[in-house]
């Protein structure tokens, strides 16, 4: 995150956010290092969770005034809002930028039995056929998925997925229609943010 | 290659390349469509397998694995579908070789298309079973992507032939005036003054059109005023104003002009018919009806000679004159009688018998045309016997000119066969100078027959009398193969040599072939040839002497005309034959510096034959003097004893 994508949204959002975001470049710093050890991501995982939970819920329509937009980390931050799938997205980023593997990580869709709607939830695979841990903001916890019988699992994807590897090759071409078009843009304006 | 072809192909090479390129875009795009119908192939069965395959319970039996996987394998869409368990076993495997059937190499190396794989997760519930990896075959795409290829290609040509026939219908119509252009231009190169009739509606082929019909207009317009103006001047010079017929100044020129034509001309005959006591006629009735009376008599004079080739002239106050060429001593006393008879009836019907009286006289030659103040001579003797017997009667004398005494004409008749059968011909050239400059123009060729023992005989003396016998082609082929002999030879002769022919021999198809026989395959030779016709000839015969000029133009030779009289018909005789020069008849060259009438007229022909390129050539020229005239009116060149004389041929 660059010091002129701090002062953009600041422009933007106002401030505060620049409070927030700098609060945010403050917890990645100080993770301690023992966290970053395999071996140990139960704690990592519980202080990211609690860091972006604090977030505002707000839907979309409401705060963006759009059906469906994916927020990179940093807007949900500066604008003091973001919906599920925003949580989940700002989660993983930083848990990737903290060093965990991508292939343990999966953005899943699932169904919120108890709120009877769609849901997205972070699922951390520490081996990829055990039981995963769940990283949502409906609960601050970070429990395993047999402890979470609320959510119903529906698909799940991540970088990997929606990239098909060939030697020498990365395209994004498989998958969802829909999103490959908000995970592309989403790619985008990550890349885009990294310029100011 | 012309417009048409030019602008044709070049504009079907732009339409090949256009279609072309229309061509390779729609594969390639075809391609890159074909490539992600692949991938998205490639992921939708990859999605549909994963979700049949989380449904195997437990999931490490592989024999239900690969049951599932071979029912999709077997569609054959699959260059190989592999399932791997979450640890990274592979659980089953099925492969194809990506072979290509139906496709060329080429056309699969120009277009490739990348198999394409894709992976979904297998996973139930939370848990992760594993990942099937799915690469489709490229095969099925390849052939859609060289069907729908072909297809286009085929559509594409004929959207081209079609293209390529309105192109062509198209540029045939706006080029049409294009074709109509050039066949003018092509005539008037050929000195063929005409105008093109269309209007091409194209800016830039109207404006060449009128700029052509302009400049052609103007030549055509200048010839014809100047022929007008030349006709006019003859008339005046040379016709009687009273009963429009020759004058005597008119006959006399010619008579000097045909007599000149010895290849011709063997033969004549003058009448001449006189009205006694004119004058009392003319005072008694008065200027008007004696003007009459001239008239009558001259129509009388005209029609007694209808179909034959006779000059009519009025030879004096009440002088009628006529003469004829080429006719035996019979002839003229029925010609002489004819005109006497129709006089006699015409005084009779005008109740004028007896206040007119008229004698006739004539006089005949045969062989070499004697000097005219001998033929005149010869008639008046015939008239004033005529007068001698009874009123209106007629008189005949016929002069034999015979050079060489003791030869008959049968004896001259063998002694020419003889000559040309033995080759005892002795050919000589004058020279023909060009002016302004004076350098050798041409040697024109004279033919005098070899006698031993004694010098040769000039052609004056002895072709009147070869053509009476009809001996004028053989002696004409003869010439000729002896002059090509002399060119092999290696003589010494001018770079243009210009060869007579008479109209006997260009009347008979056979010896124009032979004539033309012997010119065949010596184009190096012919190049160097001018063949000259009498005007006299030419008109005798146009069509077969357009014919013969047509012919030797063909073997590389050039055509002329010698011994130019202006007459009526001469100036259509330039405009059809166009030939190389024309030479004056000699007489017109002392007429020059003698009267200003001629001057004029000669001038007027002068520019008449510029436009249409025909040089005019001088003849008999004897003095400086001369030279100077006739370099200062625009001659071409001249001939004549003020060059020197004939010399024979080396």
């Amino acid at each position: 995150m660059t010091p002129g994508l701090i002062e953009r949204y600041a422009g933007k959002f106002g401030a505060e956010a620049r409070t927030r975001l700098r609060g945010w470049q403050e917890f990645v710093r100080a993770v301690p290092a023992e966290q970053r050890l395999p071996g140990n991501e139960a704690d990592l995982l519980a202080s990211v969770n609690s860091f972006f939970n604090r977030l505002r819920f707000v839907t979309d329509l409401a705060h963006w005034g759009v059906e469906d937009y994916w927020a990179s980390p940093a807007e949900a931050l500066a604008s003091n809002g973001a919906d599920c799938e925003d949580f989940t997205i700002a989660k993983y980023f930083t848990l990737k930028e903290l060093g965990v593997p991508i292939q343990r990580l999966r953005l899943t869709y699932v169904k919120a039995v108890k709120l009877n709607q769609a849901h997205m939830v972070l699922a951390y695979y520490a081996q990829p056929n055990t039981m995963p841990l769940i990283l949502d903001n409906l609960i601050n916890e970070v429990k395993p998925a047999s402890e979470r019988p609320d959510l119903i699992p529906v698909y799940s994807f991540n970088d990997d997925d929606l990239l098909i590897v060939r030697p020498g090759q990365r395209d994004v071409s498989a998958g969802n229609a829909t999103q490959i078009r908000l995970w592309r843009d989403l790619l985008d304006k990550l890349e885009k943010e990294l310029r100011y | 290659m012309t417009l048409f072809r030019q602008l044709f192909l070049g504009a079907s090479l732009l339409f090949l390349l256009v279609l072309a390129g229309v061509e390779a875009i729609y594969l390639s795009n075809s391609r890159l469509y074909v490539q992600q119908q692949l991938e998205s192939h490639s992921q939708d069965a990859a999605t549909s397998l994963s979700l049949w395959l989380a449904t195997i319970k437990p999931f490490e039996d592989r024999a239900l694995i690969e049951t599932v996987v071979n029912t999709a394998f077997e569609r054959g869409y699959y260059q190989s579908i592999r399932v791997v368990s979450a640890s990274g076993d592979t659980l089953a495997a099925k492969q194809l070789p990506s072979a290509q059937g139906g496709v060329p190499n080429w056309f699969a190396q120009l277009f490739p298309l990348r198999p394409p794989s894709a992976e979904a997760m297998i996973s139930s519930g939370w848990q992760q079973l594993g990942r099937v990896l799915v690469t489709s075959h490229p095969n099925f795409a390849y052939l859609q992507l060289w069907h729908t290829g072909m297809e286009t290609l085929g559509l594409l040509l004929l959207v081209y032939v079609l293209a390529l026939a309105a192109l062509r219908a198209f540029l045939a119509t706006i080029l049409r005036p294009l074709s109509e252009i050039e066949r003018a231009a092509t005539a008037i190169g050929e000195r063929d003054f005409r105008t093109i009739a269309l209007a091409p509606r194209a800016r830039e082929l109207g404006r060449v059109v009128s700029a052509m019909n302009s400049l052609s207009g103007k030549v055509r317009r200048v010839i014809e005023d100047e022929s007008a103006r030349a006709e006019q001047l003859q008339r005046e010079a040379y016709r009687d104003p009273v009963t429009g017929i020759l004058n005597r100044r008119g006959l006399e020129h010619e008579l000097q002009n045909l007599f000149h034509a010895d290849r011709d001309v063997y033969s004549g005959a003058f009448v001449l018919l006189e009205l006694e006591r004119f004058k009392e006629y003319n005072s008694t009735r008065g200027y008007q009806r004696a003007d009459e009376l001239l008239a009558l008599v001259a129509r009388i004079a005209g029609d007694a000679s209808a179909g034959q080739a006779v000059a009519v002239a009025r030879f004096g106050g009440a002088s009628f004159a006529l003469a004829a060429v080429n006719v035996d001593a019979g002839a003229a006393g029925r010609l002489a009688d004819a005109v006497s008879c129709g006089v006699q009836a015409a005084l009779a019907e005008q109740a004028l018998t007896g206040e007119i009286e008229f004698h006739c006289g004539a006089a005949h030659f045969d062989g070499d045309p004697p000097p005219l103040a001998d033929l005149l001579a010869a008639v008046d003797l015939a008239l004033n016997r005529a007068r001698g017997k009874a009123a209106n009667s007629f008189e005949l004398i016929a002069l034999n000119e015979l050079e060489q005494p003791g030869r008959g004409a049968l004896a001259w008749r063998e002694h020419i066969e003889g000559a040309i059968d033995a080759g005892k011909l002795a050919l000589y050239t004058q020279t023909v100078l060009e002016l302004p400059g004076r350098a050798l123009l041409q040697g024109e060729v004279f033919t005098r027959l070899a006698e031993d023992g004694s010098t040769p005989i000039p052609a004056a003396q002895f072709m009147p009398m070869a053509a009476r016998h009809g001996l004028m082609p053989r002696l004409d082929c003869r010439v000729l193969a002896m002059l090509i002999a002399r060119f092999d030879a290696g003589a010494s002769l001018a770079p243009v040599i210009a060869i007579n022919i008479s109209a006997q021999t260009v009347a008979d198809a056979a010896s124009r072939q032979c004539l033309i026989d012997t010119l065949q395959g010596r184009r190096n030779i012919a190049a160097r040839l001018v063949f000259e016709m009498t005007e006299f000839g030419v008109i005798q015969a146009p069509a077969v002497s357009l014919e013969f000029a047509t012919e030797v133009r063909r073997l590389g030779a050039q055509f002329a005309i010698d011994n130019f009289n202006l007459h009526r018909d001469s100036l259509r005789l330039l405009n059809q034959l166009l030939p190389h020069y024309i030479k004056l008849a000699p007489a017109y060259t002392d007429a020059l510096a003698q009267n200003q009438d001629s001057r004029f007229i000669v001038s007027s022909l002068i520019r008449i034959a510029q436009p249409l390129e025909i040089g005019v050539i001088a003849q008999s020229v004897e003095s400086e003097s001369s030279i100077q005239l006739l370099q200062d009116m625009g001659f071409s060149g001249y001939q004549g004893y003020a060059n020197g004389k004939p010399a024979p041929i080396g």
